[in-house]
Formats: structure tokens, C-alpha cells, sequence
């Protein structure tokens, strides 16, 4: 089975702590998506695993085994690069060729695989042409393949898509999508952009100060962010700080009245008096129709923006928070607002 | 554990934290150039300033004033010029594409290959009294003197210091301008900045590097200047190199010549300090370009007129004086009897006939093709050692750390170092060592090397510098090792940088007369050496001959500018 | 790649080319190696050097070592690890301090006794006088007769005013002492002729007279004097005696008379007198004693004027017809003492050109 493990990594940059003991694992089959801040390290952690860096301490396994002893073109590791470092110097055909080149592939099939690349990424007609005359999706497209020629055993990305333009992206992210799905090796795709980790993820690890904060499949990430910073990375704005006023049932005290949120499993339990966060989650918007027993959240709706096919109304909360919820109606702005709340809408976040 | 086990485990641990440090510091890089520094040049140096303060001779303290004070001036007043003409010839050259673009480059390169004896013939030929320029105002004007006194003048020291080093400047600051990234000066632009303005505040600064490496270059040339501020200065300019060969060859007083060279050598190497100085600093990545990109047809009459003017500025400056030379070496040169007003006219190839002729059975006759041949070879041979000394450097350099501080200015000392000095330091330390017996004179190329190697230092590190760390990784990543890296990415982006040094390199030693003299054996003299000889003695054959082997020397270079140019196109894959 | 490898493969071929040995081969074991140290202007014909080859079963090697100066520096700075075994062309300006280095192995040849009286002088039993050449001023005959003037006779003369021209247009052109050998000979003739006391009195005046001075033999003659290729504005230039025949001889035309002539009255020219030695430290000592001796004989002093342009010391070789025919011998040269020279020789010529340069 294939498995890539990262085991307690350690390096200082500049003098400052950089990476504080990151652990993850990848296995076959999956795409893990590698979150957080710019700046964080997550370029970093990519070098460490294809063996450009060491780590001051921490260990990397494949299948296992260590490779710290293992030189970097050795190890088989596909990475590609935030400016895709195309060789400007080659022409399309011959980039994709290198690393079949430098694996010594027999010559004859060297055409053939790039041929079958190129047909990947759909950039067949373009194998003749010069690197640097290409627009930045096609240099995108041609550095995926070139890295995907070479039958890496890993395929790390490295925020890929950061330089292109909206529409360019959300293709482009199908295109990979289905790419990594249909070669299945485990590949780590690092970004700063949220909606592109949903997108592309099975699993999501979110780094924060140096350490994995969570990790875990995208969807229980976004079902039971870990932490409120978590929270806030992947663009949930509804939060609120709050006291715990009982345990049982579980009563948040907050500026915005009482709230009852369901605490995560796997959690520690809260304590009474203790702070805590209530992530109101962004499911959908419920006009209150009076019930008792059930939250209620009072508003005023600031802006409402059409969205193609739904709504997304930003309410200006109680503490003056903004809470952006999408919706299948619109609602008049400026007009108050009553949000109904299920139980299940409401999570408890460690602070 | 077992103690010898644990101590074993030590060693090695120890010789693994020395490798890295080793490799980290890079010393293993400048081992090579050390050394040829240290061999070829500190060693005859103080071998031969040792002797000097040995011998007899009294020292004129107040004598080195003047020479100091004069070589410094012209110098800085030269490399003024030759920045003021050669940067917007660096700049048409980097920008544009247009009809006889690479004759021209590679005629641009042929004035370091004249000896300077040459040289002062060619503007003879060109502005002295019975010049073309002279005869033609005198008749256009009926003047009975020539109105145009161009010989024995500081303009004539300040144009043929322009004339031999424009093309440092076109060189090092063109092929620096044609890497940055034009979308620079597009985007100042399309922000409201005007032509001027996006040149010095967003150009200008990247540039400041490489245009203070060429001047620093210039400056130091000028510096040591000697043939042109002899001949074509004559006797009322001396500077330090010209007080040198006097006070060693003539007044035979060596502890004056030997002071002379010291301050000349302080004076190197404090020029040298403060350019390092002042270029402290990381080098902004250069997107790397290659060769014909970013270049492109002049469109619009300003465009049109600069490239044009450029154009007619480098003929009339560089081939002019070259086809005044060729023509006498095929006209025919009788003195004129009585009118001195008269022009003799005639063509003959009889000179060119003579070349291969011994007429007197002199035992020193060398055939122009042996000449030929084997300034070639000396050619080719101190391209290799400068190429690989220079790159090796250039890699030490690359790697951060003190060294490099003191490393550069170390490098660029034999520049500015007197070429008399040096070729009598040869002797004294050489003569009688199984390298000056040897049956090839490997002294002669270690020479040319020393002045070769910051050349191609300085040719190389920008290109270097210039290449995005993410090339390297995404190719180790692929599967290259190191060494692959090195040959498969590296190489071929620092290709034209490394043809850019390889041509300076190859064109001094051709050019190389100085040191040469010193140490070349008679029977194997270079082209420069043969055409000294020829006009040492009177005669129309003798001058005839030397003007036709003169001719001869610049066919021969640009032939073998233009094949080394068709090589690099070759190996770089573009154009 | 293919190309790479052929340029790689072409330069290792030149590469090795250059490494083989040189035309001429190393010396077998049979013939000894006599190395001759000389300064550029040297020349021999191949016929006289095989002669001597044969007759001793030796190899001449020469090393020409830039002018009389240079290679006279060359000798004294190795004189502890001699590169010849023979030096050659010493003049009776640098005669003095060459003795006073003491490079040289004392040996007085016997052919000595044959050479005139004159040249015999100061050799304090280490050199031997070989040749010696006039240093004096050329002057453009078609031009003097076209223009009606005399020709100059005398140093005096030079001052004339119809000799000269406003300042630095005048008619005659010297070099610079500094840095010219036949410049340095030239400002010892007036120092003969007008005395320590007097010659920049003398110097003044030419400089007031439109003299030009120049760096070099070759730029005065090529560039200014007008009867060369150069076609100058100077018709008067310090060169040498010998100069005129070689215009003749190495004319591209056959010409009937020379286009230039030298002035050779007395106290105007200045007798370069050229010494050979032999090298203390020597391998071979008796083989070099022979080569001073072939120097002397009539075989090596006839080849001498028309490969050097000198004068032989031997009064018994024939002079070539075409050298005597445009060839002058200075009838009173000027001559001054080697030591003095050795020893006032920094200071006239910065005397010199305090006067001249400033």
C-alpha cells in the first residue's frame, strides 16, 4: 500500500520557528489538500517531502521507509511548481520528455508517452511550440503533464492555479480533478483558497502556526471544524463568543441571546464558565415561525448579491458580525430578520 | 558500542560536517582559479618586485605624481566616453532586430584584436596629415597644411580608448538589458511615466550592476592603457604603465619602475574595493532570456533613427579606421616624389605576395600561416583554461559568504597590473623551469588566462544569478542529479553568457601583445609579435607587409568570431 | 546533441594539436644546444647559421627579448639563472652598466685583434664589439629638391628658422629618449657636440624652432617623416645611417636612387656600437668562445648588413654593393664616454624632458 507519512516535522526559518511538528499521511488513491495562511509553510513541507529541504528534526516514510537518505531525483516524487518552472529553454515536447529522459526511458517510447500526456491535458497541437509563448493556463497545463509523465509515485502541486483568472480556475480544477481520480496515485495539492480545496480534496489538513490543527475528509472538516480558526479559514462567518452557562443541556450565553450548540464528537467536554466560540453554520437560511424550543437569531439584512442559481444574504448579527449564508430567496435590505436555528446548525468551538 | 566503532562514527561525522562546509563555502570551486592566481600571478610579481628593489637606482619621489594623476583623468574621462556612446549602442543591440546586426557585434569585438601598432596605423591611415579625412578637406577647402591634427593629442588617447572597449559595454550591459523583462518598462509606462523617466527610475536600476561591471572593466583597461598612450598620445601623456616601460626598459633604473608598479597595483585594487562596495547587494532575478527574444524590427522614425545613428557611429568609429588599414594594405605606398600635396595611386597584392616569401633567407622568417596558426592555438587553449577558471569562480562566487568580498577584487588585480612588470616577473620566476622548456609555451596562454578570467567571471555570474531556483528543483525533482542538473538546465541557460566570455576570451589572447613580447619564443611569435617585427624596419615592403598581415589578423577573427557565434547558436538550441 | 559532442570532440582536437611538439625538435643528444639571447632587431640568414651548425656539431636557439633595453634587462634579471649561453646586442649605451652587473664570463677573442682600433675600446675583456650603425637624421631628398633649401649640415643648422615651423609643425621630427633607443642616441650627439652646460640651450632652441617629438622609432618614421609609406608632414627624422638602403631594398618598385639620404656631417650622427658576451654560468664554454669567434669572421659580419642594417666591425668583409651604394658612414660621429653615459643617463634624459615635455 502505498502510504506517505510525515512524522513530526521541525524547521526554523530565519531563526523563527516555521514548522512545529507537522504530521499527516497520505494514501493511494487520494488527493489530500494541504491548507493554510501564506507564509505558513506549506511550500515548505512540499520541499521537505521531495527532498530540496531537510527538516531540522521529523521524519518523512514512504511505504514505510524512510527517504531522508534518499537523494531528490531519486525519490520519484512529482512536484510542480507555483511558476510551473518550465524549462524556457525547450520547447513544449521536450519538457514533457525530461523526466522520461532522465529515468533513461528508451527513446523510442519517450515519444509516445509525451504524445499520450500532451492528449491528457488536451494540449496535443502545442507540443512543437516555445514554453515562453504560452498563456499561463496553458504553461499550467503543460507542467502538470510534464509531471505526471515522468509515472511519478507522488504528485505534490504546489498552489497551481494561484496566477489564473476565475473561469480559468474552476476548468482547469474539474480538469485536475478528474485527473488525479483517474491515475490514482496519492497526490498533496497546497493552497491558500478554500473553495479550491473542497473542490479538489478527499481530505483536508489545515496547517496553523507550524502544526496540522485538523485533519480529515473534507466533509467532516467542514461539519466539525476543530477550532475557530479553522473556522474562519474556510469562510464560515458565523461566530459568535459566548460563556457556557450549563453543561447538560448545553447553554451558550451570548450577546445575541442563549444559544444551545451540539458539541463535537471527539471533543473534549466544555466546562461550565468556560469560553468558547458557537459556529452558526452557513446551511441555509430559515425564517423563524414563532416555535419555542428552537433558536432564534435577530438580524438586519445588509446585502443580498445574486449568485446565479441562489442568494447570498449577509445579515449583520446582534455583535455586529456579518453572517453570509446562501439562500433561494432574496430579502429586503435594511428589514430585520429573524433566523430559526436547528440544533443541528449550531457547533461548539473550542477557542 | 565498541570505542573504535564510536570513534570511526566520529570521523566520519566529522568529515561529512567538513564536506559540507566545504562544499557549502564552495572552496573547492575556487581551488582552480586560486591557484592560477597565486602561480601566475602573485609569484612573478613579488618574484620580480623583490629584484626590482634589489637593484640600483635612484627613486624620484616627486615623479609619480604626474603620471599618477594623468592615468587616472584620461581613465575616468575614457570609460566616461565610452558609457556615454555605448550604452545606447548596448540598447539598439538588446532591443532590435535589423539587417547586418551580427556582422556588425562581431565587428565590434575586432579592436581588441589590433596590437595597439596596428591601431595607430589605421588612424594614421584614417586622420593623421595624409589621412583620407585630411585630403579630402584639404581639397575641398585648398588648405596647403592638413587642417585636422589628430595624432600626438589627448582626443586621439580618448577615441582609441573608445574605440578598442565599446564593445565591453555593448556586451556586458546588452546582454544584461536583453534579459530584463520588458513588461517592466511597459508597465512604468502604461502607469504615466515617460520614455526618460521609465529608463532611470525602473531600467536604470536594474541595470546599475552590470553597467558598473562594464565600466569598472573599461576604467581598469584605460588604466594600464600603454601602446595607445604611447603612440598615439606620444611623449607629452605618460601614464603609470608608460612611466614603467621607460623607467624598466630605458632608464634601466628598476626600484622606480618598481615603485611605479606597486601604486599602479594599490590603485587596482583600491578601484576594485570600492566597486565592491558599491555593488553590494543580492542581484534582482532576471527572468532568463534567451538569445532573439524580446528583440524586434525598429518601428517609427525615432526608433528607425537611433538604430541608424547607432549604425553609422560604430562604422565610422570601428570599421572606418579597419578599411583605411585594408586599403594600404593593397595600395601601392611609394613615397611621393616633391608634391606633397600628390597621392600616389595604384593597387598591388605584391605585399600580400611577400608575406610568404623569405626573401633574405632570414632564419626568422615565420610563415603567416605558422603565425596564424599559432596565435589560434594560444587562442583556443586560454579560452578553455579562462572559460573553466572563470566558471568555476563564477560558481564560488554564487554561494554566499565573506569570500566573496575580497575574492573579486583579487580577481580583477592582474587587469590593472603593468603588462611590463608582469612579462619581466615571468622571466625572473619562469626562465629556466621545466615550464618555459616545455615544446608548447604554456606561459604565453596562462598569461592571456589571468586578464581572460574576469572577463568571463563577469560574463558568467549575472547569468547565473539569473536563473530561478525553481529550474534547478523542478529538474532535480524529474530525476536529474546534480551533475545532469548542471548540464541539462544550467549550462544551456548560461550558454550565451558563457559565448559572450569564451569571445572576449579568445579575442584577447589574439590581441595580446604586451606580456606576449616578453615571453613568446622566436620561433613560434604570435600575429601581433610578426607584425611588430615588420615595422621595425623601413622600408614600403616592410610597412606593406605589416599592413597585409594586419589585414590578414582581422580576417582571421572575424572568421573565427563569426564560427564561434554559429557554435554557440548550435549549442544554445535558439535563434 | 550530436553537435555538441562534435564541437567538444573538435576542441580536444585542437587541444592535443597544440600540446604536440613545436616544428623544431628538442635537441637529440648528438649536437650541443648554444642559446643566443638577442634583442628583436636580430637577424641571420639560415645559410650562416647552418654553417656554424655544421662546423661544431651544434644547435643555435635564439631568444629575442624585446629592444636593446628590454633584453639587457632580461640577461641582468636572470643573471643568476642564465637563459643563454650567449648575449648579443648590448650597445656602447648600456656598455657600462651591463659590465657593471657583471653578467658576463671575460673572454677576449682572438679574432679582436683584427677589428678597428675604435671599437676595441671599454670592453674590459667581457664583450666583444660585433656591429654598429649611425643613428642619423633621414631627410625626404625629393623634397628638399623641390623646395630649393640646402640640406642641414650641421646641429646648428637645425635651429635655422627655414628649418622650422611654428611650434610642433616644424620640420624635423626626433623621439622621445625616454622611450627610444635611436631617440636616447640622438640627444647624446648634442650632449658631444654642445656639453652638459650647454645642450638644452641647444634643445630650447630646436623647440622653439617647431621640432616634433614623438614615443617611437616606428611613429616617427611611419607616421611623420614624408618619404616613407607613411607620406608625413616631417621631412627630416632621426633614423638611422643604413635607413636609405633599406628603403631601396625593400621597395615595392624597383627604384633607381633612394628616396632618402642621411646627414652625416660631422658631430650629427651618433656611433651605436652593438657588443656580444658570453653569460657567466654557461654550459658549454668553448663552444660559446667559438660562436663570439664566428661573429667576428668575415662569413658572419658580410650576412650582417643586409639582414640588420649594420655595420660589420671586421674591416676584411665585403659590404654588400647595394648597402654601400645608399648606406652612409658617418665621417665624425659622435662619441661619448660608456661610463659617463651609464652613469648620466637618468638625469639628461629627465633634464631632457623638463625642457621639452613641459
Amino acid at each position: 500500500m502505498s502510504r506517505l507519512e510525515v512524522i513530526d516535522l521541525h524547521k526554523d526559518y530565519e531563526g523563527k520557528p516555521l514548522l512545529n511538528g507537522v504530521s499527516f499521511f497520505v494514501d493511494s488513491g487520494e488527493t489530500l489538500c494541504l491548507l493554510g495562511s501564506s507564509g505558513s509553510g506549506k511550500s515548505t513541507i512540499l520541499r521537505i517531502i521531495a527532498g530540496i529541504e531537510t527538516p531540522d528534526s521529523g521524519q518523512v516514510l514512504w511505504q514505510g521507509k524512510d527517504v531522508s537518505g534518499i537523494p531528490v531525483y531519486k525519490r520519484n516524487f512529482g512536484l510542480m511548481f507555483q511558476d510551473y518552472a518550465l524549462f524556457p529553454h525547450l520547447t513544449v515536447a521536450e519538457n514533457v520528455a525530461f523526466g522520461l529522459r532522465m529515468q533513461r526511458f528508451p527513446r523510442e517510447k519517450i515519444a509516445q508517452k509525451i504524445a499520450q500526456a500532451l492528449e491528457r491535458v488536451n494540449m496535443t497541437a502545442f507540443a512543437a511550440r516555445r514554453v515562453t509563448d504560452l498563456s499561463g493556463g496553458e504553461q499550467q497545463r503543460i507542467a502538470l503533464a510534464r509531471a505526471l509523465a515522468a509515472s511519478p509515485q507522488l504528485l505534490m502541486l504546489d498552489e497551481p492555479l494561484a496566477a489564473l483568472d476565475r473561469g480559468l480556475r474552476v476548468e482547469l480544477q474539474e480538469e485536475l480533478r478528474a485527473l488525479l481520480h483517474e491515475t490514482g496515485i496519492p497526490a498533496i495539492y497546497v493552497t491558500h483558497d478554500q473553495e479550491e480545496a473542497i473542490s479538489l480534496g478527499d481530505r483536508l489538513a489545515l496547517l496553523h502556526e507550524g502544526r496540522i490543527v485538523q485533519c480529515g475528509p473534507t466533509e467532516a472538516v467542514y461539519r466539525y471544524p476543530a477550532s475557530r480558526w479553522v473556522a474562519e479559514f474556510l469562510g464560515m462567518t458565523g461566530l459568535l463568543t459566548g460563556k457556557v452557562i450549563t453543561t447538560s443541556p448545553l447553554t451558550v450565553s451570548t450577546d445575541c441571546g442563549d444559544l444551545h450548540p451540539l458539541h463535537a464528537p471527539g471533543v473534549a467536554e466544555p466546562v461550565t464558565g468556560s469560553q468558547v466560540t458557537v459556529l452558526i453554520k452557513p446551511l441555509g437560511l430559515t425564517q423563524s415561525t414563532g416555535d419555542t424550543g428552537v433558536d432564534v437569531l435577530n438580524g438586519i439584512v445588509e446585502d443580498v448579491r445574486f449568485l446565479g442559481d441562489h442568494y447570498r444574504v449577509n445579515i449583520r448579527l446582534c455583535t455586529g458580525t456579518i453572517f453570509s449564508v446562501p439562500s433561494v430567496a432574496a430579502y429586503p435590505i435594511d428589514e430585520p430578520i429573524h433566523l430559526q436555528l436547528q440544533p443541528g446548525d449550531l457547533l461548539l468551538l473550542p477557542d | 558500542m565498541d570505542p573504535r566503532v564510536e570513534w570511526g562514527n566520529a570521523q566520519v561525522s566529522r568529515l561529512h560536517t567538513l564536506r559540507s562546509l566545504v562544499t557549502r563555502s564552495g572552496l573547492l570551486l575556487w581551488a582552480l582559479p586560486l591557484a592560477l592566481l597565486g602561480v601566475f600571478f602573485f609569484y612573478p610579481l613579488s618574484s620580480i618586485l623583490n629584484v626590482m628593489f634589489e637593484h640600483t637606482g635612484s627613486i624620484y619621489i616627486g615623479d609619480i605624481w604626474q603620471p599618477l594623476g594623468f592615468t587616472i583623468y584620461q581613465a575616468f574621462l575614457s570609460t566616461a566616453l565610452t558609457l556615454l556612446f555605448g550604452l545606447p549602442a548596448a540598447y539598439v543591440f538588446s532591443r532590435f532586430d535589423f539587417t547586418g546586426k551580427r556582422l556588425m557585434r562581431t565587428l565590434t569585438m575586432l579592436p581588441f584584436i589590433l596590437p595597439t601598432v596596428v591601431t595607430a596605423a589605421a588612424f594614421n591611415s584614417l586622420l593623421g596629415p595624409r589621412g583620407w579625412v585630411n585630403l579630402l578637406l584639404m581639397k575641398l577647402t585648398g588648405s596647403p597644411t592638413p587642417p585636422v591634427i589628430f595624432l600626438n593629442t589627448f582626443t586621439a588617447i580618448l577615441v582609441a580608448h573608445v574605440f578598442y572597449n565599446i564593445a565591453i559595454v555593448i556586451r556586458v550591459v546588452g546582454s544584461a538589458w536583453s534579459q530584463l523583462d520588458p513588461r517592466l518598462d511597459h508597465s512604468a509606462r502604461v502607469l504615466g511615466a515617460s520614455p526618460w523617466r521609465s529608463f532611470w527610475k525602473v531600467t536604470f536600476p536594474l541595470l546599475r550592476r552590470p553597467i558598473f561591471s562594464a565600466a569598472l572593466l573599461v576604467f581598469l583597461f584605460d588604466f594600464a592603457s600603454f601602446g595607445v598612450v604611447l603612440m598615439l598620445g606620444g611623449p607629452g601623456f605618460q601614464t603609470l604603465e608608460v612611466a614603467i616601460y621607460s623607467q624598466a626598459l630605458h632608464y634601466l633604473n628598476l626600484p622606480m619602475a618598481g615603485l611605479l608598479s606597486l601604486l599602479q597595483l594599490a590603485c587596482t585594487l583600491l578601484v576594485t574595493l570600492l566597486y565592491g562596495r558599491v555593488n553590494r547587494g543580492q542581484t534582482i532575478p532576471l527572468f532568463p532570456r534567451l538569445r532573439g527574444e524580446g528583440t524586434r524590427k525598429p518601428r517609427g522614425g525615432s526608433e528607425k533613427g537611433l538604430v541608424y545613428l547607432t549604425l553609422t557611429f560604430l562604422f565610422l568609429l570601428q570599421v572606418l579606421p579597419m578599411l583605411a588599414l585594408a586599403t594600404r594594405s593593397i595600395a601601392r605606398l611609394e613615397a611621393d616624389r616633391g608634391q606633397r600635396g600628390e597621392v600616389q595611386a595604384g593597387l598591388t597584392l605584391d605585399y600580400y605576395h611577400e608575406l610568404f616569401v623569405n626573401r633574405n633567407q632570414s632564419v626568422f622568417y615565420v610563415p603567416p600561416a605558422q603565425a596564424i596558426g599559432n596565435s589560434l592555438k594560444y587562442a583556443a587553449v586560454t579560452t578553455f583554461i579562462s572559460g573553466v577558471a572563470g566558471t568555476l569562480l563564477a560558481y564560488a562566487m554564487s554561494k554566499k559568504g565573506a569570500a566573496r568580498r575580497w575574492l573579486d577584487p583579487l580577481v580583477m588585480l592582474p587587469f590593472g597590473a603593468s603588462a611590463v612588470t608582469l612579462g619581466l616577473g615571468f622571466i625572473v620566476a619562469f626562465s629556466g623551469s621545466a615550464l618555459a622548456s616545455a615544446p608548447f609555451p604554456w606561459l604565453v596562454p596562462l598569461a592571456h588566462s589571468l586578464i581572460a578570467m574576469p572577463f568571463v567571471l563577469r560574463a558568467v555570474q549575472p547569468a547565473i544569478a539569473s536563473i530561478p531556483l525553481s529550474l534547478r528543483h523542478s529538474a532535480a525533482v524529474l530525476g536529474a542529479s546534480p551533475m545532469r542538473v548542471w548540464w541539462e538546465v544550467e549550462l544551456k541557460l548560461i550558454g550565451r553568457a558563457l559565448i559572450s566570455a569564451a569571445l572576449f576570451s579568445f579575442t584577447i589572447s589574439l590581441g595580446e601583445f604586451g606580456a606576449t613580447s616578453f615571453i613568446a619564443r622566436p620561433d613560434n611569435p604570435t600575429l601581433p609579435v610578426a607584425i611588430f617585427r615588420y615595422l621595425s624596419q623601413p622600408g614600403a615592403m616592410n610597412f606593406g607587409q605589416a599592413m597585409a598581415m594586419s589585414t590578414i589578423l582581422i580576417l582571421v577573427c572575424v572568421l573565427s568570431l563569426t564560427l564561434l557565434e554559429k557554435f554557440s547558436q548550435v549549442m544554445a538550441g535558439t535563434d | 546533441m550530436k553537435t555538441i559532442r562534435l564541437f567538444i570532440f573538435t576542441t580536444l582536437i585542437v587541444l592535443l594539436a597544440s600540446c604536440s611538439p613545436a616544428a623544431t625538435p628538442s635537441p637529440t643528444p648528438g649536437p650541443v644546444t648554444l642559446t643566443v639571447m638577442t634583442h628583436d632587431s636580430f637577424a641571420v640568414s639560415e645559410e650562416v647559421v647552418q654553417e656554424f651548425e655544421d662546423q661544431n656539431n651544434a644547435k643555435l636557439v635564439f631568444i629575442k627579448s624585446g629592444d636593446t633595453g628590454a633584453a639587457l634587462n632580461r640577461a641582468i634579471l636572470t643573471k643568476n639563472a642564465p637563459e643563454a649561453d650567449i648575449f648579443y646586442g648590448v650597445d656602447n649605451t648600456f656598455l657600462s652598466r651591463a659590465i657593471q652587473e657583471e653578467i658576463f664570463e671575460p673572454y677576449t677573442s682572438s679574432a679582436l685583434s683584427g677589428v678597428t682600433a675604435e671599437f676595441t675600446g671599454n670592453l674590459g675583456g667581457q664583450v666583444t664589439p660585433i656591429d654598429f650603425g649611425d643613428v642619423c637624421i633621414n631627410y625626404d631628398s625629393a623634397w628638399f629638391a623641390a623646395q630649393g633649401l640646402p640640406v642641414p649640415q650641421s646641429l646648428a643648422d637645425l635651429t635655422d628658422p627655414q628649418y622650422g615651423g611654428e611650434e610642433g609643425r616644424g620640420l624635423l621630427v626626433v623621439e622621445n629618449p625616454a622611450t627610444s633607443s635611436p631617440g636616447m642616441a640622438f640627444l647624446l650627439a648634442t650632449i658631444a657636440e654642445y656639453g652638459e652646460e650647454g645642450y638644452l640651450d641647444y634643445w630650447r632652441s630646436l623647440k622653439a624652432n617647431g621640432v616634433v617629438v614623438v614615443n617611437d622609432w616606428e611613429t616617427a618614421y611611419y607616421t611623420n617623416f614624408s618619404a616613407s609609406s607613411g607620406q608625413g608632414l616631417q621631412p627630416l627624422v632621426v633614423s638611422y645611417a643604413s635607413s636609405p638602403a633599406a628603403e631601396v631594398i625593400y621597395a615595392s618598385e624597383p627604384l633607381a636612387e633612394a628616396p632618402t639620404a642621411s646627414i652625416t656631417a660631422p658631430g650629427t650622427c651618433f656611433r651605436q656600437i652593438e657588443y656580444a658576451g658570453i653569460l657567466k654560468g654557461t654550459r658549454d664554454l668553448a663552444l660559446a668562445q667559438r660562436f663570439i669567434d664566428f661573429m667576428l669572421s668575415p662569413r658572419f659580419q658580410e650576412d650582417m648588413p643586409l639582414q640588420m642594417f649594420v655595420y660589420p666591425v671586421n674591416p676584411l668583409a665585403v659590404i654588400p654593393e647595394e648597402f654601400k651604394r645608399y648606406a652612409t658612414v658617418a665621417e665624425e660621429p659622435a662619441m661619448l664616454d660608456p661610463v659617463l653615459i651609464a652613469n648620466r643617463r637618468d638625469q639628461w634624459i629627465r633634464e631632457w624632458s623638463g625642457v621639452m615635455l613641459k
